[in-house]
């Protein structure tokens, strides 16, 4: 269990440190610790239990806590491979943060600096960011190009390899569903591949009851590809 | 409002001694072009600013004012750092501007041939 | 961009180049064929150097004459010894100097350098011309001022490595700490200044130290018998052992704090696990006896060891000793701007092996040396002016804690005629809270890949 309030100065230094080493250097080493993967059933219950987040404070945090330094000045993509924060649902925002702190997300050494630097966030601040990033705007728009290669992927689907449309929990426009479905548009071609490919390989294994990774698992790269120019703005 | 402090304001000492050294760097940069003051930033942010799967930002590509913006407030301190906000106190407005200009030339994308001839 | 002319430029910073030898009209600007740049060890420097000189002026030739097939990286190393990092880890191909940038490579060492004749001569029997060399030779090891150990070869056989330019030694010290008995004492010797990579021997020490504590050693002892009172990265990297090593800051140290600072320092009962005999405590090691495992002192008396980490003085690498570049200091002087030799012409020496004034000895220094010589030999060979450089450096070291970070961060520039800092802070701050550091170790981690991709990818 890591100490939520690592680094408050009430905390001893050494327990402090002696407690974020343990997941920190072994995922840095290509270790995977003891992770407990969520459950239907337990992240409901987190979710549910989600403080109630304040925009305001969670910007402080954006700015405090090392966040605009790759995520820009409202959490829009600084770098053609990062993702885009700015209108992301919360529920999102907020399971991921909990999800680094936990080693639940560790895909690459980008994911490293996301552990590290969650470790001293709790709950509430979680949500307060998670609250900021919500109230930006979602870049680009809700036209649809029905003649892109990708739009009978993201609206149909292929039952024949069991895939759903994307649309049912992305959105058509890629505005994202309900809950931790988190909008897709307006991310980087780059990032958007990097991630499908990390759910097809099983590096990133994060999602509840392998939500995203059992489509990602059947898409071809030249799918991963098109479906990354659909939604990119 | 909570007022959690869980970052300090450790760079207010250099901010100050900032002045000083800006002025150095002005003046000992007379002619400094964006291809000398970017090479700097290469051992960690990678060769032309092309960098994969790392805990550091690429800069090939990035927006101009997104870099002066970024380099500003790691120099005054608004934007806290580890080690940023020193290194970019020590360069001037001048260089920084051409550092941002010098990246900003290159495409997002790292080419085929891993790299850009400057010749 | 407006440019000086070089001879105005030149005065104007008061450097010191051999008279006529760079002079802007002997660039050849109608060459017949490519000029030739001949590299003289394929480490950080020179590495760096080939693949930027063949970016920013692909026309030039540039052949690195290296004897090892492929390059082991001192830097991160002594994660070797505690098990971190695999010496594959450290292993890094010149396959993509050679593919990708045309960097072509002699693998053989070279021996003699004919400055007049400019021509290298390799110990393999080659001869390799050249229009202009650069020597990146990086470190020797002189045991000439310790007792009871005569030579490199003579510690080694006697057990007795130093571990500080990769290779096999670092597998004998992985040994020799794994075979160090239950709560043993394990004695590390910094160089005297100056050395490659200024916080290493105390961030190899903390990495000792953890690494016991690891095993369950309560009482195991790493100590620091220095010849110095102060290194880099100092501050913070006290401050680290005192937090994390019983480490007690001796008496003589107490004055790189504030009292404020100071106030903050924990005291510890008992022994520590880490401790740190300073110069001016009389730690400066005179004698070593392997047979017994024994470690005298200026003036702190004798130690007993289980394992022994004895790191000489260093110089600038055997080629540049024995081709004259090196003055009375063991090390070589450079024009600031170009790294040319003040003892010879169209010779530069970058790296380790040079002085470079205000910069230490670095791989990220070697690094900015090596990229803002390309920019210059481009100007020298192909046409064009020498420019307004400015070096950097950023070495990142841990506590021994592999989640406890700190670094070391400069911009260096040249200011009459030398190589001045010219940063306000160099350190995290000594009030930076714990995630700082922890933020500052996963840097160290990404670092080591990301600056070796800029040298050799």
């Amino acid at each position: 269990m890591l100490n939520h309030k690592l680094f408050k100065l009430s905390v001893p230094l050494a327990a402090a440190l002696s407690l974020g080493v343990c997941a920190n250097l072994a995922l840095a080493k290509g270790h995977d610790p003891e992770i407990v993967h969520w459950t239907p059933q337990s992240w409901s219950a987190e979710m549910n239990a989600m403080p109630k987040g304040d925009p305001a404070a969670g910007e402080r945090l954006h700015v405090n806590a090392f966040c605009a330094s790759c995520h820009g000045t409202a959490g829009e993509s600084m770098t053609h491979n990062w993702p885009n924060l700015a209108g992301q649902r919360a529920e999102y925002t907020y399971k991921q943060l909990i999800d680094y702190q936990d080693g639940r997300r560790h895909e690459d050494e980008r994911a490293m600096v996301m552990i590290t630097i969650v470790q001293g966030l709790d709950r509430q601040d979680m949500a307060d960011l998670a609250a900021f990033y919500a109230a930006q705007e979602l870049p680009g728009n809700d036209e649809v190009d029905k003649n892109h290669p990708a739009h009978s992927l993201v609206s149909v689907g292929d039952p024949q390899r069991l895939i759903t449309p994307c649309a049912a929990c992305h959105g058509v426009a890629g505005n994202g569903g309900i809950n931790e479905s988190p909008a897709i548009r307006g991310n980087p071609e780059d990032y958007f591949i990097r991630t499908m490919k990390a759910y097809r390989d099983g590096s990133r294994n994060n999602d509840v009851a392998k939500g995203m990774s059992q489509f990602a698992e059947h898409l071809t790269d030249e799918e991963i590809k098109a479906l990354a120019n659909y939604y990119a703005y | 409002m909570r007022t959690k402090r869980i970052f300090p304001l450790a760079l207010l000492a250099a901010v100050s001694a900032g002045s000083v050294f800006t002025a150095n760097a002005s003046e000992l940069s007379a002619g400094l072009t964006g291809q000398m003051a970017a090479q700097t930033c290469a051992g960690c942010h990678g060769t032309q600013g092309y960098i994969e799967d790392s805990a550091y930002v690429p800069l090939a590509g990035m927006d101009k004012e997104h870099f002066i913006t970024a380099m500003q407030m790691f120099a005054d301190g608004s934007r806290p750092s580890t080690l940023m906000g020193p290194l970019a106190l020590a360069f001037s407005d001048e260089e920084i501007e051409a550092m941002a200009d010098y990246f900003a030339a290159f495409p997002k994308e790292r080419p085929a041939k891993g790299f850009i001839s400057e010749e | 961009m407006s440019k000086m002319n070089r001879r105005t430029f030149l005065k104007a910073l008061g450097a010191t180049v051999a008279a006529g030898s760079t002079a802007a009209g002997s660039a050849p600007l109608f060459a017949q064929k490519n000029p030739h740049v001949a590299v003289v060890g394929g480490g950080v420097g020179g590495a760096t150097l080939a693949k930027y000189l063949k970016i920013y002026a692909p026309s030039i030739d540039v052949t690195i004459i290296e004897p090892k097939t492929k390059y082991q990286r001192p830097y991160g190393s002594s994660e070797v010894i505690t098990g971190h990092e695999t010496m594959d880890d450290i292993t890094i191909s010149y396959d993509n100097l050679r593919d990708r940038y045309g960097v072509k490579f002699i693998h053989d060492t070279v021996t003699v350098i004919d400055h007049a004749g400019h021509k290298l001569h390799t110990a393999g029997g080659r001869t390799v011309s050249y229009d202009r060399v650069v020597v990146a030779p990086g470190i020797s090891f002189d045991y000439s001022q310790i007792e009871g150990l005569d030579s490199e070869a003579d510690a080694r056989a006697k057990g007795i490595v130093h571990g500080w330019d990769a290779g096999e030694d670092l597998l004998t010290l992985k040994a020799q700490l794994e075979a160090m008995p239950k709560n043993g004492t394990a004695i590390v010797v910094p160089p005297p200044n100056p050395y490659r990579c200024p916080p290493g021997p105390y961030e190899r020490a903390g990495l000792l130290a953890q690494w016991l504590e690891e095993r369950g050693d309560d009482a195991a002892k790493v100590i620091v018998l220095d010849s110095k009172n102060g290194f880099t990265t100092d501050v913070t990297m006290l401050q680290a052992w005192n937090r994390l090593y019983k480490f007690n800051l001796p008496e003589q140290a107490k004055g790189l704090y504030t009292e404020e600072q100071l106030a903050t320092f924990k005291h510890h009962e008992g022994e520590p696990k880490v401790d740190w005999i300073m110069g001016v405590m009389g730690g400066k090691v005179t004698r070593i006896d392997a047979e017994n495992m024994i470690v005298e002192t200026e003036g702190a008396g004798t130690f007993k060891a289980d394992m022994i980490n004895y790191i000489p003085p260093l110089k600038a690498g055997r080629v540049a000793l024995e081709n004259d570049l090196a003055d009375e200091t063991g090390w070589c002087p450079v024009d600031p701007i170009t790294f040319e030799s003040t003892r010879h012409a169209d010779v530069h020496v970058i790296g380790d092996a040079c002085i470079a004034g205000a910069m230490p000895k670095s791989g990220y220094a070697a690094n900015s040396q090596g990229k803002v010589l390309a920019v210059q030999l481009k100007a020298l060979l192909l046409g064009g002016e020498i420019q307004t450089p400015v070096y950097q450096n950023t070495c990142y070291a841990l506590a021994g804690n592999t989640d406890y970070g700190m670094f070391v961060a400069d911009v260096f520039r040249v200011k009459d005629g030398k190589i001045v800092r010219v940063d306000a802070q160099r350190y995290l701050p000594f009030d930076a809270e714990p995630h700082m550091f922890s933020m500052a170790a996963t840097y160290q981690q990404a670092w080591m890949k990301a600056f070796t991709k800029d040298v050799f990818g």
